[in-house]
């Protein structure tokens, strides 16, 4: 019972973080209808700022934090103005391309300038184990969840309730519509996308503590990322959120009954499952074979 | 030689295509009106396999191809053009044309005899080099139909041909249709253009909001009340 | 593609020029002593039937995958573990990895006509993972993570040879091979079929062109080719390891390649293997040792030029190089 417990709280606290890192892709894919095949890649970036920042500065991973997301949103405002706004117009593989091509630069740019050892990120506090009913979690695990729930209800905040917000939301919904209300589809965009980056970004801190940092070390989490977005529906904010919930425990469930090796399997099963069944997951607006160019 | 059977088709809460019911005999011409939204492009789409039907049923050739992809259908030969013309952008006029040939032929030299023979047909042949993305519409139009008569067709259905087209090009188009109709093709046409409609077709079928409410000659047709009240009127010349 | 009328009585430029590499290519093991240079040679010859195999699919038939390494994947593994486990011939290996690949080329094809574009292209990386971390881990069945050494036994009726240059004529066998299907699929019926399916699929079925007939085709055709791509190279290399042989990696250079150098015509990917695994060959040869990070630097570099040509360049550079080179021909 009490590993049942364990298991449960340790799903949703990664839950949270799978959140931040989904919400953003599907953000970017709902307002530009763009698979960004880098996203993970700024979470490594986001990583290697906090392990950083850390070791060169001492500075606090946690005030790495602060620090990650506003960078991450410049850093993703320059990628959409030098990269992708370009392309927006042109045909899917042109952009897949792209984003592919971006991938491979970021990762091998990683690779050449801190090669590819494993870093760790370990303060004096990152070991504290916090202890109730039985159920141990650590520090790390606790902040990185509080700061993906702020985070992600003040995405929802932002798209609720500012007028930025509810334009991304219009150009989501209706692009030309969006154009024909005299919303700059061209800012639209480009906020999506650096929100969608600076969110990256700001995973990445958060999870630097808790993860080896290397330069593939985005791998990893995009694809589950893209798992959580398919299965909650591209372009739907709550199904990002619900799919994280059910990846996260399908993660953690899963190490625990097939083992970790096989866990990873079961996930991309899922996802062929997902996308074979109901392409647009369980809240997407539009289904998969619809998105033609 | 086209049945169709209690037609139905829902988006949402609209109803797109009520309950159509009507037949085509091989040789005729007949023209499809009604107001915009009266569901015509639907009806199109549903009779060629873009769009699935929620009930009734077409029968084409006495075989019933409810559901069948579109392109089953097409190599039937039920073939359609589309409103916003489709062409195939980055390949030649010759090339459009030959592509839809070669469906019907393994063999590459008779698909370009026949697309060369329908160029000239449609008035197309000095464009043959040129892409057909640097066509302007008009003559875009004409591709759209001269690809379509190179997939064999028995039946035509021809959406908004005539839309767009300054007076000499309509003249000449309808010079095309009449032609092809007396070589014994059957035209169904959808239009919004009434004049030539009435004048060209024999017969006249309209849809308004989903529904048929007129189906005969044109005379008769734009006399029938519910026609008038439908387009509130427009005015057409019958 | 634009405009081009198939079946040219002469040779155009891009097939004198594929001709003349391919020449090159046989010539090589005669002239060429250094085997660190043959080896380049048949690495280049492989990539570029790989590619011109995912250009069957990727750039003709209009569905890119980024998932080809399971292809690639399954041909190494099934031309290794019969030998290993009961000394069946490498050419039956290599058989059934085709015939393996053709059917999960079925599945991928299903999937191509319910998903478009991106979302397709993810599925075919999920595939490709899922069959990296079954091979990885079962132990009992594909010796798990440690990889499959193949046992050498030299002659060509286990397709293994001694010394480089066999290598060679095997490479351009295989690539002489695929590039004669992808001129099929280039300028053949099936090819302009494609072409109209390519530039809009709706109106292709609406003049009676099968769209999803032709591209299962297209895919069925290229995950087989690629297997075979797969079950040689294992066999020049003598070892099969799970983490290369269906990585991401794998599936992204035989694409890369293809794009750089062209997705339009089957020379294209020919000219991209040229430049982007001698490039490669090159550095790892020239940098080692501690400077051995700086091999990343191409792929920097290969990053850089992926976006550049995709924006710029969409035809890719061969049409840039095939001008150049007709230029030189007429002179100056």
């Amino acid at each position: 019972m009490e590993a049942l417990v364990q298991l449960l709280v340790t799903s949703l606290l990664l839950a949270g973080v799978y959140a931040l890192v989904s919400v953003g892709l599907t953000l970017i894919f709902g307002v530009m209808r763009l698979v960004n095949f880098a996203h993970g890649e700024y979470l490594m970036l986001g990583m290697y700022l906090a392990f950083w920042s850390f070791s060169l500065w001492r500075l606090d991973p946690y005030l790495a934090v602060l620090t990650a997301a506003p960078v991450f949103l410049l850093v993703g405002l320059a990628t959409y103005y030098l990269v992708v706004r370009p392309v927006v117009p042109r045909p899917h593989t042109v952009q897949i391309f792209t984003t592919v091509g971006l991938s491979i630069l970021l990762q091998n740019l990683a690779l050449f300038l801190w090669t590819g050892d494993f870093r760790f990120l370990r303060t004096d506090y990152t070991n504290i184990v916090y202890k109730l009913d039985g159920v141990a979690v650590n520090f790390p695990q606790l902040a990185a969840f509080g700061v993906s729930v702020a985070a992600t209800l003040g995405l929802f905040a932002f798209l609720k309730w500012t007028w930025w917000g509810m334009a991304l939301r219009a150009t989501a919904q209706d692009r030309q519509a969006a154009v024909l209300m005299g919303i700059n589809v061209d800012r639209a965009y480009g906020l999506a996308f650096a929100v969608g980056i600076g969110l990256a970004g700001l995973a990445g801190a958060l999870i630097a503590p808790l993860y080896a940092v290397y330069p593939t070390a985005g791998l990893q989490f995009v694809l589950v990322a893209y798992v959580v977005v398919v299965l909650g529906g591209l372009g739907s904010l709550i199904g990002a959120l619900i799919g994280s919930l059910v990846i996260a425990l399908l993660d953690v469930v899963g190490a625990f009954l097939v083992g970790i090796a096989w866990k990873e399997a079961l996930y991309f099963v899922a996802f062929l499952l997902v996308l074979l069944v109901r392409p647009a997951g369980l809240f997407g607006q539009r289904g998969a074979e619809e998105f033609r160019a | 030689m086209l049945e169709v059977r209690e037609l139905t088709r829902r988006f949402g809460g609209l109803t797109a295509v009520d309950r159509v019911s009507f037949s085509i005999g091989p040789g005729e011409m007949v023209g499809i009106i009604g107001p915009n939204g009266a569901g015509k492009t639907t009806l199109f789409n549903l009779l060629t396999g873009f769009l699935r039907p929620d009930g009734g049923s077409v029968r084409f050739l006495g075989r019933d191809i409810t559901g069948w992809p579109p392109h089953r259908i097409a190599r039937l030969g039920l073939v359609r053009t589309f409103q916003l013309v489709r062409p195939f952008p980055n390949l030649t006029v010759l090339d459009n044309v030959k592509v839809a040939a070669l469906v019907h032929t393994p063999s590459s030299g008779e698909a370009e005899r026949v697309a060369w023979k329908l160029l000239e047909e449609t008035g197309l042949a000095p464009f043959a080099g040129a892409e057909a993305r640097s066509l302007p519409v008009g003559l875009r139009k004409r591709l759209e139909v001269a690809r379509a008569l190179a997939a064999r067709p028995r039946l035509l259905l021809l959406d908004e041909v005539l839309a767009g087209l300054n007076p000499e090009e309509l003249a000449e188009t309808l010079g095309l249709l009449r032609r092809l109709h007396e070589g014994g093709l059957t035209l169904v046409l959808i239009e919004h253009i009434m004049a030539a409609v009435m004048r060209l077709c024999r017969r006249v079928i309209v849809l308004h909001q989903g529904r048929k409410i007129a189906d005969g000659p044109p005379e008769q047709v734009g006399r029938d009340p519910a026609v008038v009240e439908a387009y509130l009127g427009e005015e057409f010349v019958a | 593609m634009k405009g081009e009328r198939p079946f040219h009585p002469r040779l155009s430029a891009d097939q004198a020029v594929a001709l003349g590499l391919f020449l090159l290519a046989a010539l090589s093991p005669l002239v060429v002593r250094d085997n660190y240079l043959l080896d380049t040679i048949s690495l280049i010859l492989l990539w570029a039937a790989m590619a011109t195999a995912w250009n069957i699919a990727g750039g003709f038939a209009g569905q890119v995958s980024l998932g080809h390494a399971a292809f690639f994947g399954l041909g190494t593994y099934l031309v290794a573990l019969p030998q290993v486990y009961w000394g069946w011939s490498a050419w039956f290996g290599l058989g059934l990895g085709a015939a393996a690949s053709a059917g999960v080329g079925l599945i991928v094809g299903y999937l191509s006509n319910r998903l478009r574009g991106p979302y397709f292209a993810l599925a075919t990386i999920a595939l490709s993972q899922v069959l990296l971390v079954v091979f990885s881990r079962w132990r009992e069945v594909t010796k798990g993570g440690e990889g499959v050494p193949i046992p050498f036994r030299p002659g060509l009726e286990n397709l293994a040879f001694v010394g480089k240059g066999p290598w060679v004529y095997a490479m351009l066998a295989y690539l002489l091979v695929v590039f004669a299907v992808a001129l099929y699929f280039e300028r053949g019926r099936l090819g302009q079929l494609l072409a109209a399916v390519r530039e809009d699929e709706d109106a292709a079925a609406a003049v009676g062109i099968d769209t999803r007939r032709l591209k299962v085709v297209a895919i069925v055709v290229s995950a087989l080719l690629t297997a075979v791509g797969g079950a040689l190279w294992a066999q020049s290399i003598g070892f099969v390891d799970p983490f290369y042989v269906f990585s991401i990696d794998i599936s992204v250079k035989m694409a890369l390649i293809a794009i750089i150098g062209g997705m339009g015509r089957s020379v294209g990917p020919l000219i991209g293997s040229i430049l982007i695994i001698s490039t490669e060959s090159y550095l790892r040869a020239t940098l080692s040792g501690p400077q051995a990070g700086q091999t990343g630097l191409y792929l920097i570099i290969y990053g850089l030029v992926l976006i550049l040509v995709v924006r710029f360049l969409p035809q890719g550079l061969a049409p840039l190089i095939l001008s150049l080179l007709r230029r030189g021909k007429v002179g100056a």
